[in-house]
């Protein structure tokens, strides 16, 4: 009886067309972007023509330069390089091994399209980046993490095909999933095992890909790199804030008329980027995608672009990801949407996330409908924080937590009963559409008759509500849960419950 | 239920198979191509040719046994339940298994010819009608199998009537099968009959189980009507039981006893309760809702409820709450009922 949840399903849900990566859009002297407007797609010739030839530098040069630009990672941990560059070489002295080096490019934030672009626009500024870390830490070999979605494997292999790497490099595809871009989950995927994040915290820079010293960085970050050993620390600050030096690679989405993958130099102002997607602002932003926070619109309104800006006017800049909400939807309706996704996305290895989340998300959902008590929120969102092997709960809570925060005008309305009057159009983006394969559980609710067995095969899935009725997901299920919700559909002695 | 375990990745299906049917060719090899193989392959023929039809039955006897009792609402909790519903299929798989075993073997020892199997009331001799009776329970199995195994189809394209009519051909399949194993073939042995016997009154026994589900159905509502603590229900049902005086003065029963009934007994000390903020969990069902989950619903309405609840509460303190017998259809309204009949009582109580 014990549900083991397989990470390749029995039926895995793939895009049947890739979605388009949206455009590409600059604001002042592209840089990670540059010749992408001229050439489409950078091709080896076309990337030398634009950027030039590729340097080496040894490790401490590396690390320097780095320090010098200030580089961070780009994922959303924000973590300096030039520190983690530093603890690889120390591990590296210690076990006298070589080390090795992987680009997280798996991006599972459904929201986010930034590495997408750069792998499938201007993969050999990534390549350019690997190379350079491969060589001034003398790496065995160059792992390049991407997802399975078919954004991007395409281009990377091309690239890697008309290219000579300085050590042997290889791509490595792993589900697209929204945990399979935490490090230890890449690095676990990468050695065969289940892209799940480990339980015990091993530091990848001790023990990562086949045992060794592990240098894992964002795909940004590296093609940063690449950017900053051409054009030297000097020449790399002259955009950007004094304090974050350079450009930034944001996906703006939500509400924006044309989303889009925009370069801007730190410190440019927020509403500026959003007048060009042309989004309108509505009551709030949701900045650092699905585990960020979301920041007021008059907050908004001064912000700038840097992690410090985003940070005082509320927010985590994260994976730089963009989404304004917009004034046509019902903000609760949206983030109930999302936080049942992101319940859905737990591996279910740690009980307190496999079913604390699920009551997270129900309770979410109660405020939405109207029947909740933002207390209730707090509570669920409470049992769940700091008790997983990942930051997947904490994320989670603190984006129900803040969008109850800023939405709060909306969700005393929704408390009063009348709501905002506003339907959900689905503007935050979530992976698993019904067009796509994926399938919803229905209660025929004339036929139920709360026998309650469902919820005791399919505890992370459906719950009882107080009168004993099951309460299950609006939205469609991942298929790593649909066999528990066939196990649920089998056991229903009313046949009340169908996937449909 | 074990935490999910997702360091293992499941095996695909093609090394599945290919494990199956080396399984098979090495069960067979040892059978076919050692002496002791052989002797031991015949012993288990002799067995199942003379005894798999008794496994057969009372296999089937268990799987409707079990169905019928996996339905009960009373007795059983959601958890078993479920472990019914499991061992409700796994018995009905050894039926079957044992079915094709049953007729296997009867077919290659000539008892019966293939066609036998498939269209009853055609084999010579005189045991005609009995072995036609097998063939027909044979086939029902195999439908009942079948709609098993589909049966999350019926929940959504199908109707769900439709299977429940398929699924309800076990009940006459299963005397079918029953008079074929006692008189067909050879004369059964009396510890054969005592088996079938047995199987009889479980089959019946869990038939009463089934019949009274629809009758006997657990109150569903909240705590109101059900309170975890068994209370000795319908103790005090019509008599309106003298309030216990509090601790405090000896004060004079408002209402002096009606003279026509009979003194009222003096009620058993009641079980110390917990104090009303501090609410167990609710029983829904059988399962227990954390209270906390939904704070009470607010919404305005137009019956008081919220004088009610309190109302209801103080009567329940004051031990004159009278709980709805579990034998009603007070499902929804539980709640409700009892505050009219309270109301009603009440009214003839002062008009008389």
């Amino acid at each position: 009886m014990s549900p083991r949840r397989a990470p390749a399903a029995a039926r895995p849900v793939r895009p049947v067309e890739a979605d388009p990566v949206p455009p590409v859009l600059t604001v002042g002297v592209p840089r990670l972007t540059a010749g992408l407007d001229e050439y489409g797609r950078l091709d080896l010739d076309a990337h030398r023509r634009v950027h030039g030839g590729l340097p080496a530098l040894t490790a401490g040069e590396l690390i320097a330069l780095a320090e010098a630009i200030d580089l961070r990672g780009r994922g959303g941990a924000g973590f300096p390089f030039a520190g983690k560059a530093r603890a690889v070489l120390d591990s590296c002295r210690r076990n006298s091994a070589p080390p090795v080096i992987v680009v997280n490019a798996t991006e599972g934030e459904p929201a986010s399209w930034k590495d997408k672009a750069l792998l499938t626009r201007a993969p050999h500024l990534i390549l350019d980046g690997a190379a350079l870390a491969a060589v001034a830490l003398r790496a065995k070999e160059i792992v390049v993490g991407i997802a399975d979605d078919g954004v991007g494997a395409r281009s990377i292999a091309a690239a890697l095909a008309e290219r000579r790497m300085p050590v042997p490099a290889r791509v490595v595809t792993v589900p697209h999933r929204f945990i399979s871009g935490e490090s230890g989950a890449l690095v676990r995927g990468i050695n065969g095992e289940a892209h799940i994040p480990p339980g015990r915290k091993v530091r990848a820079s001790d023990r990562g890909v086949l045992g060794l010293p592990t240098l894992l960085s964002n795909a940004e970050t590296v093609a940063q790199l690449a950017i900053a050993v051409r054009l030297g620390p000097w020449e790399y600050a002259a955009a950007g804030l004094p304090g974050e030096p350079g450009t930034v690679l944001l996906t703006v989405g939500g509400s924006a008329v044309t989303p889009a993958v925009v370069e801007c130099p730190s410190g440019t102002p927020l509403a500026g980027v959003l007048a060009m997607c042309g989004a309108d602002t509505g009551p709030g932003i949701l900045v650092g995608g699905y585990h960020g926070k979301w920041i007021r619109a008059d907050a908004a309104a001064t912000a700038n672009l840097s992690r410090r800006g985003i940070a005082e006017a509320g927010g985590t800049f994260g994976a730089g990801m963009i989404l304004p909400i917009g004034p046509a939807t019902c903000p609760l309706g949206e983030v109930a949407r999302v936080v049942e996704y992101l319940a859905g996305e737990s591996a279910g290895q740690c009980g307190p996330c496999r079913l604390g989340l699920p009551a997270l998300a129900r309770s979410v959902t109660l405020v939405a409908a109207g029947g909740g008590a933002i207390d209730a929120v707090r509570a669920a969102a409470a049992t769940v924080r700091g008790r997983g092997a990942c930051g997947h709960p904490d994320g989670t809570a603190r984006f129900a937590l803040s969008a109850l925060e800023v939405f709060q005008r909306d969700a005393e309305a929704h408390a009063s009963g009348e709501g905002c009057g506003k339907p959900v159009r689905g503007i935050l983006p979530l992976p698993f559409r019904t067009d796509r394969g994926a399938r919803t559980l229905v209660v025929d609710w004339t036929r139920c008759d709360g026998h309650g067995l469902c919820s005791a095969v399919a505890p992370e899935i459906i719950r009882l509500d107080p009168n004993g009725f099951p309460a299950v997901p609006q939205t469609p299920l991942p298929p790593w849960l649909e066999n528990g919700a066939r196990r649920a559909v089998n056991v229903c002695p009313a046949l009340a419950l169908r996937l449909s | 239920m074990a935490r999910a375990t997702t360091n293992r990745t499941r095996p695909s299906t093609i090394s599945v198979l290919t494990l199956g049917a080396s399984v098979i060719t090495a069960v067979w090899a040892a059978a076919m191509m050692t002496p002791g193989g052989r002797v031991a392959y015949v012993y288990v023929f002799a067995y199942a040719e003379y005894y798999v039809g008794v496994v057969t039955l009372v296999a089937l006897s268990l799987t409707i046994m079990i169905g019928l009792i996996a339905t009960d609402r009373l007795v059983l909790s959601v958890r078993q339940r479920v472990l019914a519903q499991s061992a409700h299929r796994t018995a009905a798989v050894v039926a079957v298994a044992a079915l094709a075993l049953h007729v296997g073997t009867k077919l290659a020892e000539g008892h019966a010819r293939p066609l036998d199997a498939v269209v009853p009331f055609l084999a010579p001799g005189p045991d005609r009608g009995y072995l036609g009776l097998g063939t027909v329970a044979g086939l029902l199995l195999v439908l009942m199998m079948w709609t098993g195994v589909v049966r999350a189809r019926f929940a959504g394209r199908g109707r769900p009537w439709v299977w429940r009519s398929i699924h309800v051909l076990a009940y006459p399949m299963w005397p079918l099968a029953l008079v074929h194993g006692l008189s067909a073939g050879r004369p059964a042995p009396p510890w054969v009959v005592a088996c079938y016997l047995l199987c009889v009154l479980g089959v019946l026994s869990g038939l009463a189980v089934r019949l009274s589900v629809p009758v006997a159905r657990p109150v569903g509502t909240a705590a109101e009507a059900r309170p975890p603590v068994p209370v000795p229900a319908r103790v005090a049902r019509p008599a309106p039981v003298a309030r216990p005086a509090p601790v405090a003065p000896p004060a004079p029963v408002a209402r002096p006893a009606p003279v026509a009934r009979p003194a009222p007994v003096a009620p058993p000390a009641p079980a110390p309760r917990a104090p009303a903020d501090a609410r167990p969990a609710r029983i829904v069902g059988r399962h227990a809702v954390d209270p906390g989950y939904l704070p009470p619903d607010e919404t305005p309405t137009l019956v008081d409820l919220a004088g009610r609840r309190a109302r209801n509460e103080e009567r329940r303190r004051a031990g004159t709450h009278t709980t709805v017998p579990p034998g009603r259809r007070t499902r929804r309204r539980a709640d409700d009922a009892t505050a009219e009949l309270e109301y009603w009582r009440r009214i003839r109580r002062e008009a008389r």
